[in-house]
């Protein structure tokens, strides 16, 4: 008896060992690209194509960071992308909450046939409706606006949040709904006082999905975003990429402003990770 | 029963938001023009440089003109998505009020009527337009029409850049301007440099010639070409073309020149000295007196060797300022455009080193000529070429199908016989293609 | 009578709560894709009215165009490497990470963060990192003695590969997580109980892990194939389609036909065949995964 406990536990801190050596290494690999971009914004033109590199930089050249925003206005480009980021991520929560808990507690009809066109829109290429979108913005007069990126996020047009929240709500016992309604709640009570406080883990899921997506969208605002005054940071690091014929770009300035670009949502994420697991239910069956 | 009223409500609320934002955002447009003041858009290209030059003008365009608002918009990205861009744009009928146009790409608007003719403008203002290049006028003219304003000049593609330290260090004279295409051969085997018994490479005689506009430049020079001026025929089966396409894989073969896949850039390549030569056009100017600014090394322009069809330097393209057709605006257009092609502004943008201007008293006492390369560069204005544009206007495609064919020969992958010959069918089934 | 009155109030109220998505699919998304049907019939491109061509376009698609079947050849070969290769990848780090030993949650933020940097950082990230001759990777592959390393995104052979491998830094994104998140809903004590009974670590995995987590394995592969069959970007920012047109992936060629050369009608029927090959793929496997899907996903 006495053996066996001695066992699982010997057993327990072998997986233990296991676990942080392989993740510990395997970490490293991933956390690479990201020292090298770090090390390499500090570098100096001189330093930048040395053979064999350099490790870590000599001279440091911290003044890379400051350079970013010396000719192209780009403080501006990280407040457009906050601008959007935000609204587009109350938009899609508010909407994602409403449609889940439509589809995951009322019956309807075509109800199912619905949902399978929520689910089938993941499988929709962008490209089949970004022309007639376009032509359709440019009467609407929303072209160079930052309406395109936010105002259809209002009206769900994401399905993979739906999704998310609606499996979440699905997982949650209905009893509670239904002594709900004996105490005389209607429908959009419980969801504000019964649902919504329940599924807090699910929101921030959504959040971090859709303040991810936004962050880093390249394609919309590439096409509707025109004016200087109007672009993203994404945009902003193409107009940092671009090189005058036979020139390679300056590596260092792009990889500070790759690096400047990637540390808000770093920082969400961090920040909410402990919800993140316990907001995903796939099975329905959670709870 | 309230919190459904509620609910009806907020989703009729967010329902109405949607006509009104685009109301207001209409508002923003339209209410304002029926005043003094105009508000105008303006799409231009590039990186840092050039963003900050126009800015700049800009700034100075709306301290002259305050009832004039300029809105800047840019395409920040590479030249070719810059015309995705603006095509883009103009799908709906509209694109910029005034936009930046150049002759790879004003045939297809002008012909699809959708630039204004300047010329009625030009008129009114009396503007003296005798002190641009002619050829300049010429090119963006189209059935009488003055479809863009003078914005700067190109000599062309046909520059051969040295390095004179690698040249003096291999106690090799210096290219001279009647030299013919075996002499470049020749100084290129002699500079490159190999190690390894010839496995490694420490030096390449000449970059650049495997490129768009490098062979292109080599093509013709030899009497071959890629269309010919009709737009119509495809000159990559001629017997010329094949022979010059040959001359590259040789050299390609023999590593001297620097392969296509190397990511070896060639203006830092050149001055480490790990490139003897290289062929490009203006644009590495600029960048070498950057680079040399760093890095201080002595480098030289000689112009391209001659061929059989003689001194060519190809891919001349000229930029200009276009107006578009149906814009609301037209008096602050030319406005802004008559300012922006100002000798005030051409000046400016000349002593900051941008492309040579379109005016030649400009370029000729331009302070930049006490700079021997830049001078010896300047001679290429008399064997300019334009680049050859598609009758049919689909000029893109045709780059593509000729880029992706060449690319097949650079990288060995076929022979230049076969492959060119595959190459005059394919771009001329483009060509013989009906306009998009 | 009651109850009826119930269920026409709660039906009308389902119906009002999904409202904002009806609306918005019928005006972002339904009415854009009608229009590029219509579209897709007819010869259109700049500053001219589309002309009805009928079928032409179809036809040219899938009978005269060269380059549509070698992208189509490039975006399978992608497909079919990188989708098991992700998927394996994530559920094995989801396995890795499946403890709630101090510190777990570090990595998990470690592994998570390549998913969330943009595809332009990434990108230019990635060719920093693959540049030939100056590029750190080929440096170390140097020092462990490859005296050729590949030219990754330089060549035809290894510009795929290099592209999987980019995107397979994200294996520890959102997939990792829906695994994570499947692995935690198995209960414990069915391991326990096997446990009892005698079964191994490998009898575990596959008696009881892999179907309880059936679910999220079919959700994982049906949007990572379907992402992957889109992919566009990374190649649209890190290669351009090239070099000899070997990561010219089903997007990139329709980007090119819609807004390079302008032929928007073909570029729309281009859309059409994607979406109709992409629908009829996802029909066959919600068939064929009642097969192997373990319990009820209520999804339907």
């Amino acid at each position: 008896m006495k053996m066996n406990i001695r066992g699982k536990q010997a057993s327990k801190n072998l997986n233990k060992i296991f676990v942080y050596s392989t993740a510990g290494i395997l970490s490293i690999i991933f956390l690479f690209p990201i020292f090298w971009t770090v090390t390499t914004s500090l570098k100096t033109t001189g330093t930048l194509f040395t053979y064999p590199p350099q490790w870590f930089p000599h001279p440091v050249r911290l003044s890379n960071y400051l350079d970013v925003f010396k000719d192209v206005p780009f403080a501006r480009f990280i407040a457009n992308t906050f601008i959007i980021t935000f609204f587009s991520t109350i938009g899609t929560v508010v909407s994602s909450i409403l449609v889940a808990y439509g589809f995951a507690r009322f019956k309807f009809r075509f109800r199912n046939v619905l949902f399978g066109i929520v689910l089938s829109m993941m499988f929709l290429p962008a490209q089949i409706i970004i022309i007639p979108q376009f032509i359709m913005f440019y009467h609407l007069n929303w072209i160079d606006t930052f309406y395109p990126l936010i105002i259809p996020q209002w009206f769900a047009v994401q399905a993979f949040p739906i999704f998310i929240m609606r499996q979440f709500l699905m997982g949650l016992p209905k009893e509670l709904d239904e002594a709900a309604v004996i105490d005389g709640c209607n429908s959009f009570a419980i969801l504000r006082k019964i649902i919504i406080p329940l599924s807090r883990s699910a929101i921030l899921v959504v959040i971090i999905f859709s303040v991810t997506y936004t962050w880093n969208s390249l394609l919309q605002p590439l096409i509707y975003l025109q004016s200087i005054e109007k672009f993203t940071i994404v945009l902003g690091l193409k107009l940092l990429s671009l090189t005058m014929e036979g020139d390679s770009p300056q590596y260092q300035l792009l990889m500070a402003s790759t690096l400047i670009s990637i540390v808000p949502v770093f920082i969400l994420f961090f920040s909410l990770q402990k919800y993140f697991i316990r907001g995903i239910a796939i099975s329905g069956r959670k709870g | 029963m309230k919190c459904r009223k509620t609910l009806i409500i907020s989703v009729m609320a967010i329902l109405l938001l949607l006509p009104l934002l685009s109301w207001a955002a209409g508002q923003g447009e339209s209410g304002k023009s029926k005043e003094q003041s105009a508000k105008i858009s303006f799409m231009m290209r590039g990186g840092k440089r050039q963003l900050k030059f126009y800015r700049e003008i800009l700034n100075k365009f709306t301290g002259e003109h305050p009832n004039i608002k300029v809105n800047l918009l840019w395409a920040a990205f590479a030249i070719d998505e810059y015309f995705e861009k603006i095509q883009l744009a103009s799908v709906v009928g509209k694109g910029a009020d005034v936009f930046w146009l150049n002759t790879k790409f004003i045939p297809f608007y002008a012909r699809k009527g959708m630039l204004k003719d300047l010329n009625t403008f030009i008129k009114t203002d009396t503007i003296d337009m005798s002190i641009y290049y002619p050829k300049s006028i010429e090119a963006a003219t189209f059935d009488g029409k003055l479809t863009g304003f003078p914005r700067n000049g190109n000599p062309g593609f046909g520059a051969i850049f040295y390095n004179k330290d690698v040249f003096d260090a291999s106690g090799l004279a210096y290219p001279k301007e009647d030299w013919g295409w075996d002499d470049l051969r020749n100084l290129a085997g002699k500079t490159a440099k190999h190690s390894n018994g010839a496995g490694k490479t420490n030096r390449w005689g000449i970059a650049n010639l495997a490129s768009e506009n490098g062979a292109l430049n080599v093509l013709e020079s030899f009497g071959g070409g890629y269309v010919d001026r009709s737009g119509k025929k495809s000159l990559l089966g001629t017997k010329e073309s094949i022979e010059a396409v040959k001359f590259i894989v040789s050299l390609i073969k023999d590593k001297t020149q620097l392969p296509v896949e190397s990511d070896l850039s060639s203006i830092s390549g050149f001055g480490s000295g790990q490139i003897a030569m290289m062929i490009g056009g203006y644009g590495y100017i600029a960048n070498l007196r950057s680079y040399a600014k760093g890095k201080p090394f002595n480098w030289d322009v000689q112009i391209v060797p001659t061929g059989k069809a003689g001194k060519v330097s190809s891919a001349s393209v000229w930029a200009f300022y276009s107006m578009l057709a149906n814009t609301k605006q037209p008096e602050a257009s030319w406005e802004l455009i008559k300012f922006l092609g100002s000798r005030a502004t051409e000046k400016a943008w000349n002593d900051l080193g941008g492309l040579p201007c379109v005016i030649p008293e400009i370029v000729d006492n331009s302070p930049l000529m006490d700079f021997q390369p830049y001078a010896n560069f300047m001679k290429l204005f008399k064997y300019a070429k334009p680049y050859p544009v598609p009758a049919n206007l689909r000029t893109n495609e045709v780059r593509d199908v000729i880029n992706s064919g060449l690319e097949e020969i650079w990288y060995l992958k076929k022979d230049p016989a076969t492959g060119c010959r595959e190459l005059n069918g394919k771009v001329q089934k483009v060509l013989d293609k009906e306009a998009p | 009578m009651r109850q009826r009155y119930y269920l026409q109030r709660q039906s009308l109220t389902g119906i009002l709560y999904i409202l904002p998505w009806l609306v918005g699919f019928m005006l972002f998304i339904l009415g854009p894709m009608l229009y590029s049907i219509v579209l897709s019939f007819s010869k259109y491109s700049l500053a001219s009215t589309p002309k009805f061509v009928g079928l032409s376009n179809y036809v040219e698609a899938l009978t005269g165009d060269d380059i549509f079947w070698i992208s189509v050849k490039n975006t399978v070969w992608y497909v079919a490497f990188f989708v098991p290769l992700a998927t394996i990848g994530s559920l094995a780090l989801a396995l890795l990470l499946n403890n709630q030993f101090k510190g777990i949650s570090i990595f998990r933020t470690i592994f998570y963060l390549p998913s969330v940097t943009p595809i332009v950082a990434m990108a230019l990230i990635w060719v920093w990192i693959f540049t030939p001759d100056f590029g750190i990777l080929n440096y170390l592959l140097m020092k462990l003695g490859i005296s050729k390393p590949p030219r990754w995104l330089a060549s035809p052979e290894w510009s795929k590969p290099g592209i999987i491998i980019m995107q397979l830094w994200k294996i520890g994104g959102p997939r990792m997580i829906i695994f994570l998140a499947g692995l935690q809903e198995i209960p414990e004590r069915l391991y326990e109980s096997a446990e009892i009974d005698g079964a191994n670590m490998f009898d575990k995995f596959i008696h009881i892990t892999l179907p309880l987590l059936s679910p999220a394995i079919f959700l994982n592969i049906i949007t990572t194939v379907m992402r992957a069959f889109q992919v566009f970007a990374i190649s649209y920012v890190a290669t351009r389609g090239g070099p000899l047109k070997s990561t010219t992936f089903y997007a990139i060629h329709l980007y090119n036909k819609a807004f390079r050369y302008f032929q928007l009608g073909y570029g729309c029927s281009l859309a059409w065949i994607f979406f109709v090959f992409l629908l009829l793929f996802t029909l066959l496997y919600f068939k064929l995964s009642k097969r192997w899907v373990h319990y009820g996903m209520e999804m339907y």
